[in-house]
């Protein structure tokens, strides 16, 4: 398990983290990519949504590394909030791309699932991330 | 990370190593908009030593299609990692900037000698 207890810094001490971990497993470096981009954009949304200001309590980053997937379980007290709900931005195209809210569609995308349960004052989010490449266009 | 660049009356180019993520975006963004703001059309990005991307990182190159593409300018985007070519595939903006294979490639199009 990994956690977050300060915005300063902290995400990247996580991410690195992280990182040695799947080095560790073994994981494949596009595996390995994945893993580290979700948790990045869900922890980045977490922070952006007030989920550490302040940071009574640690976000928590926990990984299962099973035999057909990576089971992500990440815990905060922000809002609630389901990333799994969040829209996804129509197709770019030259003329009318926009910046913002890739993040997330990149997380829905490169998950196979994605779970959001609420217990007060606690979101809790399961993410399966398999361990086949699958390639799902954000659009 | 570690940025190269390189500038000419056109264009800019970037080679990055390293991780382009929420620590390093805003270096990186200091320095293309710089670029931008002396009026370049073409910014090439050299990803062959980048490892990794977020959508911190993308978004700098959103803002910089933003700026060039209206006057006829392109990012140009060269020598991904497979991941994150697909990345690129995965969100559509492989159809919004220009994708080379090599870096080479990039240079011939804006006509700048190779090194």
């Amino acid at each position: 398990m990994f956690a977050l207890g300060s915005t300063d810094g902290g995400q990247q001490a996580l991410l690195a983290a992280v990182d040695r971990f799947a080095h560790e497993q073994q994981l494949a470096p596009s595996i390995r990519f994945r893993l580290g981009l979700i948790i990045d954009e869900v922890v980045t949304n977490s922070l952006s949504h007030g989920a550490c200001n302040p940071c009574t309590v640690p976000i928590s980053v926990t990984i299962h590394n099973r035999e057909q997937d990576l089971l992500i379980e990440i815990t905060d007290t922000g809002p609630p909030f389901n990333p799994g709900t969040h829209s996804l931005p129509v197709t770019p195209s030259p003329q009318k791309i926009m910046p913002g809210g890739m993040g997330l569609c990149l997380v829905r995308k490169l998950a196979s699932s994605i779970t959001y349960t609420r217990e007060e004052p606690y979101n809790h989010l399961q993410i399966s991330l398999t361990k086949q490449v699958q390639d799902l266009p954000c659009r | 990370m570690q940025i190269k660049k390189r500038q000419y009356p056109d264009t800019a180019i970037f080679h990055l190593t390293g991780r382009l993520d929420s620590s390093t975006t805003e270096t990186l963004e200091e320095e293309v908009i710089s670029c931008l703001d002396q009026g370049i059309k073409y910014l090439i990005l050299d990803f062959a030593n980048l490892e990794y991307i977020n959508s911190a990182g993308l978004r700098i190159l959103v803002l910089s299609h933003q700026r060039l593409h209206p006057n006829g300018g392109q990012v140009m985007v060269c020598s991904p990692r497979d991941y994150i070519a697909e990345i690129f595939n995965i969100s559509g903006y492989d159809k919004v900037f220009t994708m080379f294979g090599k870096l080479e490639e990039a240079l011939r199009q804006v006509q700048i000698p190779e090194q």
